[in-house]
């Protein structure tokens, strides 16, 4: 950097006007006009406000409670740091085609040394288009101070603002900040602005009369900087920004959905297909970032540093983790997403009693056959088969893509029942076997007798996300005394064995029908429990059958204490069973709670 | 201050009167200066900057006829130290730790009268420059040593066990949520004993032929206690007694002694991990690839300290490079190789870990896979009756 003893430097401070509530505004355009805090939760301080709500005295860093009361029909917006920080990328990115030697700050300002430019273009006009041509791009407001220094732009920023620009001639610096409050230099915080009051320093003219000494004495080595600022003297340099690498994915719905199976198996796909990339650029991660954005625009995000490592396992197990923690409210997802980031260089430390030697061999023939063959050749079963749009790894921006599941002809019917014992399945099959030979009636054969409580089509790839949905509900399910009595109808086409005691079997299946989350129109949770014995019957052969039925009394009664999942494959011709869910037994539950309040 | 020169006579004349006044109890001891910090220097690495209970921030002084013992504590670990001095009456007081310690170390050696008053607590502490208050706290209110029963125990020469915790300390683990794996795991067996420690990515197996126990046992030692005994054990040569039971193990040593709890939970098993078919096998000489290692990895990434290694015939070639900042540097040396040409990774720091703290001029490296573990072995043991074996983990390249 050329400092001369004839020249002088120019250096340009530029600031995005009230950068998170412009940003906010052009997301929602509804927030114009109106005083806008950004901010979180109950307790979190204001980290920007619109100009709207500054004119009720509201500034940033002030507690979010305070700014309510002083305004309390400001809009409060919970900020969504990623798309700021993706905003803020953009305008660098326009200051980095332009500028000779750029620093970032902040989020949302910059230093831009000019120095020797007004040899081919005026300095003032340069960073006068600059300001336009950010303006014009991306839609935000800017403002610039242009001076000798770094300190005095900036101020000259502060003065210019909002939406504005302002030059400080060289040798008119002290001019220009003798008039200001104290508090306008960059060093000076709430503590020193007292102390100096205190001594009766209110303008920064005083500053400058003072002998540095007296400063120096009062606050020690800092008083010289300061001293030397209220004069307009900064030597430091604009240090050119290096950026931290990270590498996120994200996916924007075309609908909003709920639906947790789906979220969660296209987070597999996401993390899967990251970490690949993670060992492809040879890096490492040590820090996961999940992002919910709701459908009000509403955006949590939540991270969590771990020791580094590129593997699938790690990182997916995180992922989940995460959103499970962050997934709070029934609310409809918009977008969700995930990010790694504090990158490093090299590859994944092998650990002796995890890492087996089989799953390290299994990653890195994933890995090869997806360098041959392209990253999507091979993935896991989970992940479904919503096509994830190609986006850029390396800033994650892409195009919006639907994400509901899709009816695939590769669809399995299943069928989730509570299953009687032996001796009353015998009895219940023995019933259906007389009705079939007096009545000729087919159906009746199709299935051994079961209380069904959930039916419903599913591509083969969600079946694990399904099943684990199932385990947890069967883990928080104690064994179900059913007491079958009678027989009942359906209208006129199906006839069944009655439950005398359906409520807690309607909310097994509720619970069932609100974890697994599945599609309204592929899944039936019925909400009367019931033991079919015939189904889909023609009006005459009903009229015929029912007499029988009405002067039988049927009673039996059973502890199911599991439940089972069967599947029929296009072609099968009847269920088999693929899964057995233990209910927990209520002696191993309750006991052991009641211990651990004792213990405690 | 200005009572100076006739100091011992007003110690003397203040104690009787009190002692016999009321139910006021005096106790007042005599000792070195530079004995009881030496003593005191012995046992405080056990304190803590910042103990849960503020008793820990003393020293137990307990007076027994005629002999000091004091004893230090961190709930988990506690040390005492013995040594005369002259006393006529027995008790015991919680002195305040870093405010003596700081005293003692600014005096030359002279006698020291420690008076002390057991209803206040208040200790006066005279020297021959003039005298010091200072209050400290009830010795009752300090923990007490766990009574310890069931116990077997092992003597053993304070070399080995010195040699043990130098070999073994180094590869024990930080993860909170596996604490087994932040001691070290003692073997005893009726023909050896064996140290074990790892942290997931290297281990170390120390085994000594030539040290036996009548009984077998094992148990984890914490990290604490046993960087305490390294200290304590460098430089002597009195033999240690080992006490241990189920929760405690006791170290006897001298006029030292040290209790501490032992890690409750299983140790993995550590043999099954160990690889017994390595056909490619690396003999070199220890400090030129440690020099190597050293250098190189200088030029590695500063958090995954990453180098390569690339044998081709009897050359291995050391690589290291971070591209943040284009840096790279490549080595060469020669070697004995028997095996197929190789291309592992390893983390440089636990290699140079395992490197330093063997002691052969030549070591082994045994390997087979670049996913599989390398072993280091001393290829000339210098003592028959040890036998070390210290296992890394390599990272996955890329290629």
């Amino acid at each position: 950097m050329p400092l001369l003893s004839d020249s002088h430097r120019t250096i340009v401070h530029m600031d995005l006007d009230s950068f998170f509530v412009s940003v906010s505004r052009l997301i929602n355009p509804l927030l114009n006009g109106k005083p806008v805090l950004v901010g979180g939760g109950e307790r979190g301080v204001v980290a920007a406000c619109s100009y709207e709500a500054r004119a009720f005295g509201i500034h940033s860093a002030m507690p979010m409670k305070v700014a309510r009361r002083l305004c309390p029909e400001a809009i409060v917006i919970r900020g969504d740091y990623d798309e700021y920080s993706k905003r803020s990328d953009e305008v660098m990115q326009i200051i980095r085609e332009d500028a000779p030697v750029y620093e970032r700050s902040s989020i949302d300002e910059f230093y831009i040394d000019i120095t020797g430019m007004d040899r081919f273009f005026g300095c003032y006009k340069w960073a006068t288009e600059l300001r336009h041509t950010i303006r014009r791009e991306t839609g935000l407001p800017i403002s610039f101070g242009m001076s000798q220094n770094k300190t005095v732009s900036k101020i000259a920023t502060d003065e210019a603002k909002p939406d504005n620009q302002m030059k400080i001639d060289f040798g008119a610096e002290k001019n220009f900040l003798a008039p200001l409050s104290v508090r306008k230099i960059p060093m000076i915080g709430e503590k020193t602005y007292h102390l100096l009051r205190n001594m009766g320093i209110e303008k920064v003219f005083t500053l400058q009369q003072m002998p540095p000494e007296l400063l120096q004495n009062v606050l020690g080595e800092n008083g010289i900087v300061i001293w030397k600022k209220a004069n307009g003297i900064d030597h430091s340099p604009v240090e050119p920004y290096s950026e931290r690498k990270s590498i996120s994915s994200e996916e924007t719905f075309n609908q909003d959905t709920i639906d947790v199976v789906m979220l969660k198996s296209l987070m597999v796909r996401m993390t899967e297909k990251l970490a690949f990339q993670l060992r492809n650029d040879d890096k490492l991660t040590s820090c996961v970032t999940v992002k919910i954005r709701y459908s009000n625009f509403d955006t949590h995000t939540m991270q969590s540093r771990i020791p580094y490592t590129s593997s699938d396992h790690t990182l997916i197990t995180r992922v989940k983790e995460l959103f499970d923690k962050l997934y709070s409210r029934r609310m409809l997802i918009r977008l969700i997403g995930v990010k790694f980031s504090h990158l490093v260089g090299g590859g994944q430390q092998i650990n002796l009693f995890e890492d087996s030697e089989q799953l390290i061999n299994l990653y890195q023939a994933m890995d090869k056959m997806r360098r041959v063959y392209g990253a999507h050749a091979i993935e896991r079963a989970v992940g479904g088969t919503h096509s994830l749009r190609s986006f850029n790894p390396f800033n994650g921006i892409a195009t919006a893509q639907a994400g509901t599941l899709p009816k695939d002809r590769s669809a399995c019917e299943y069928l989730l029942v509570l299953s009687p014992p032996p001796a009353i399945k015998k009895e219940v099959w023995d019933i259906k076997k007389q009705f079939h030979r007096k009545h000729n009636h087919i159906r009746v054969a199709q299935s051994a007798p079961h209380i069904m409580l959930a039916n419903f089509w599913l591509n083969k790839q969600s079946e694990e996300a399904v099943i684990s949905g199932m385990e947890e509900v069967a883990k928080h399910q104690s064994p179900v005394e059913v007491r079958l009595k009678n027989f009942s109808h359906f209208q006129t086409h199906t006839i069944y064995i009655d439950v005398e005691n359906p409520y807690a079997i309607i909310s097994l299946v509720k619970s069932l029908k609100e974890k697994l989350g599945l599609h309204g129109s592929q899944s039936f949770f019925p909400m009367k429990p019931h033991m079919t014995i015939a189904s889909g019957l023609r009006e005459e052969q009903f009229k015929k059958a029912i007499v029988d039925f009405q002067q039988h009394e049927f009673r039996a009664s059973f502890i199911a204490d599991n439940m089972l999942l069967m599947k029929k494959e296009t072609g099968d011709a009847g269920y088999r069973i693929i899964k057995e869910f233990d209910f927990c037994s209520s002696k191993d539950m309750e006991p052991a709670a009641k211990y651990e309040w004792n213990y405690t | 201050m200005s009572k100076n020169s006739n100091l011992k006579d007003d110690v003397v004349i203040d104690m009787p009167s009190s002692v016999t006044g009321k139910n006021h109890s005096y106790m007042k001891f005599i000792v070195s200066s530079s004995g009881l910090l030496k003593q005191l220097q012995a046992i405080s690495g056990v304190l803590n900057s910042n103990n849960p209970l503020p008793i820990l921030d003393n020293f137990l002084f307990v007076i027994e006829k005629g002999s000091l013992t004091i004893s230090a504590s961190d709930l988990e670990t506690t040390m005492t130290s013995k040594l005369t001095v002259e006393a006529k009456s027995n008790g015991k007081i919680a002195v305040p730790a870093k405010i003596l310690l700081e005293t003692l170390k600014t005096f030359p050696e002279q006698p020291l009268t420690f008076s002390i008053d057991e209803k206040t607590f208040g200790i006066e502490i005279s020297s021959d420059y003039g005298k010091y208050k200072l209050t400290g706290f009830d010795g009752e209110e300090f923990p007490k040593l766990p009574v310890m029963e069931g116990t077997r125990s092992i003597e053993l020469s304070p070399d080995v066990m010195l040699h043990a915790i130098n070999k073994t300390l180094f590869a024990t683990g930080n993860d909170e949520l596996r604490p087994v794996m932040s001691g070290v795991f003692c073997q005893l067996e009726k023909d050896s004993l064996t140290f074990v420690a790892t942290d997931a990515h290297k281990l170390v197996r120390y085994k000594r032929t030539d040290a036996k126990s009548k009984n077998e046992g094992t148990f984890i030692l914490p990290k604490k206690p046993l960087t305490l005994l390294k200290n304590i054990l460098t430089g002597t040569e009195q033999s240690l007694m080992i006490n241990y039971n189920e929760n405690n193990a006791f170290f006897e040593f001298g006029n030292i002694s040290l209790i501490c709890r032992l890690i409750d939970g299983r140790y993995p098993n550590y043999e099954a991990v160990i690889p017994a078919e390595n056909p490619n096998k690396l003999t070199i000489d220890r400090s030129a690839l440690l020099n190597s290692v050293r250098r190189v990895s200088i030029f590695s990434n500063k958090t995954t300290h990453q180098v390569r290694l690339k044998i081709n015939g009897s050359e291995l070639h050391i690589s290291a490079e971070d591209l943040d900042f284009a840096n790279e540097a490549n080595e060469r040396l020669s070697c004995e190789y028997s095996g197929e040409d190789m291309e592992i990774g390893f983390n440089a720091r636990f290699l140079a870990e395992m490197l330093s703290n063997l002691d052969s001029d030549q070591v082994n490296i045994e390997m087979s896979m670049p996913n599989r573990a390398g072993i280091l072995t001393q290829a000339d043991g210098k003592n028959s009756e040890e036998d070390i074996l210290m296992l890394v983990m390599p990272v996955m390249l890329n290629n």
